[in-house]
């Protein structure tokens, strides 16, 4: 499968959760302040991901992911991620300005940081994961 | 329909917590002694038949189903969750209900229910649009009690709720500012679109102190509930909660100079009366059985009108079904007519304090 035929249907399934246009929907979007989403929006983005692709998205990844190998008090202190912390999430999105991951962050600020790229990484990885060849 | 064959419904829920989940399987246990044979909460389960009388004396029956899932469940996997709800409408169906509500997140999973209505062996209806009526119907009830109202500020936004307020408020010509604490330009445009058409002026502001400040009244509809903390609430306020669970977060003691108005509880026609007492299962059900939680009422309205087409699922809510289905609620002796602080009926000198004769507790 092609990086495009997944960009496609990411976009699409925003466009079916979301209601929004499609020209609207562009990789870089910021998923909830260009595309007036909810936090519980993610859920139907995720369902529609997981049906469409015949995957399954396992809640907090990103966060999750960006925790790996951190100590937990090493992670996040009085509520903000640390430079540690700050520099995985680089790592982990690059589809977002290295700038817009800064200091005062906190852990449950990350979905702020979504585009739908992030969307579009997560479903080649895990396309990926289960053997399917994405070019 | 009048005075003819009962009008039958649905309605699904789940525990919120472990602790309502052992109590619900408590229940389902004896249910199963009685019936005499036993049984494990590992399905949906019918936990209560409720009944009450329209005005056209139309008996109205319903079920309570539930599914054992925890909130945590029913997320992490929702193609089962939406398999076994399909079973428990089914299971309601199969008891001759024509329409069957989704409470909790039985509303939102699988894209905020549309998976399931397509496969559901009768129609589902999240309940979000006679909330949406039942919020601004509580508003104009406090109005003509003479609860002193002003400048209105409606936060929750960009939820369905919050939408579908939107839409009813400007269609009934009220201005209103529209709290978006993160700016978004998809919905700013929707707001715009709703005030055209309403020819009302809606101010989108993104500061919620500010809002708060210059809100004399503020209706609540958050999706996630806890929103608005108590403490940060300028006195002399009146919030309209919409939100269930609540938004308001109590981080102080309940105020006496905050009046913190139910914004979706719906007057019944009749008294509800039940198989088993059942107020206890959905979380915050306020034991009060002369109203109930417009997302439930929601299907017997349907039931009782005989009108399916009124049922809904999905994150727009539009002004049509809004309005039709208020009509038909009104129609049904489902009105709003009875003020509701926190759960009990508002005291006389709550009233008092924050009406237009004298008002005691002057805003800020």
């Amino acid at each position: 499968m092609t990086r495009d035929a997944i960009a496609q249907k990411v976009q699409a399934a925003f466009v079916e959760a979301l209601g929004v246009d499609e020209d609207e929907v562009t990789l870089e979007a910021k998923v909830f302040d260009d595309l007036g989403a909810e936090s519980l929006d993610l859920l139907e983005i995720v369902f529609l991901l997981e049906r469409g692709f015949d995957i399954k998205i396992p809640r907090g990844g990103v966060k999750e992911a960006s925790q790996a190998g951190i100590d937990p008090s090493q992670y996040e202190v009085d509520g903000k991620l640390t430079e540690l912390a700050l520099e995985k999430l680089r790592e982990l999105m690059p589809e977002v300005e290295a700038s817009e991951i800064k200091s005062g962050l906190g852990a449950n600020d990350i979905p702020r940081l979504f585009r739908v790229q992030t969307f579009v990484n997560i479903v080649a990885r895990l396309l990926e994961e289960k053997g399917v060849e994405v070019e | 329909m009048t005075g003819g064959a009962t009008a039958r419904f649905g309605f699904l829920v789940h525990p919120l917590d472990p602790g309502q989940r052992r109590l619900l399987g408590v229940r389902t246990a004896d249910a199963g002694l009685i019936a005499g044979r036993s049984q494990l909460f590992t399905g949906p389960c019918e936990i209560a038949t409720l009944s009450l009388l329209t005005p056209r004396r139309t008996p109205l029956t319903g079920w309570l189903m539930a599914l054992p899932d925890l909130p945590s469940q029913l997320i992490d996997d929702q193609e089962r969750a939406v398999r076994d709800l399909a079973v428990a409408v089914r299971a309601c169906a199969d008891r001759g209900a024509t329409v069957v509500g989704l409470g909790a997140l039985t509303a939102l999973v699988g894209a905020h229910g549309r998976a399931l209505a397509e496969i559901a062996a009768v129609p589902v209806t999240s309940g979000t649009a006679l909330t949406s009526w039942a919020a601004v119907e509580t508003l104009a009830l406090a109005r003509r009690h003479g609860v002193a109202l002003g400048p209105l500020a409606l936060f929750g936004l960009p939820g369905p709720a919050a939408m579908g307020i939107a839409r009813l408020l400007a269609h009934r010509g009220l201005d209103f500012e529209a709290v978006l604490p993160t700016p978004n330009r998809v919905t700013e445009r929707e707001l715009e679109r709703i005030a055209v058409a309403g020819s009302t002026h809606i101010r989108v502001r993104n500061d919620v102190e500010g809002a708060l400040a210059e809100g004399r009244v503020v209706i609540a509809a958050s999706s996630t509930g806890g929103r608005l903390p108590l403490s940060r609430v300028p006195r002399g306020s009146i919030i309209v909660d919409v939100a269930e669970p609540v938004d308001v977060l109590y981080d102080v003691p309940a105020r006496e100079d905050v009046l913190v108005l139910d914004g979706e509880l719906v007057g019944l026609p009749s008294p509800l009366t039940g198989t088993q007492p059942w107020t206890w299962v959905y979380g915050a059900v306020t034991g009060q059985r002369d109203a109930l939680f417009a997302c439930f009422v929601e299907p017997m309205v349907i039931a009782a009108a005989q009108s399916p087409e009124l049922a809904g699922v999905g994150r727009d809510v539009p002004l049509d079904r809004i309005v039709a289905l208020g009509a038909a609620a009104a129609a049904q002796g489902f009105t709003v007519r009875r003020l509701y602080e926190r759960g009990e009926p508002l005291r006389e000198a709550r009233l008092r304090a924050f009406g237009t004769g004298r008002p005691s507790i002057a805003p800020r």
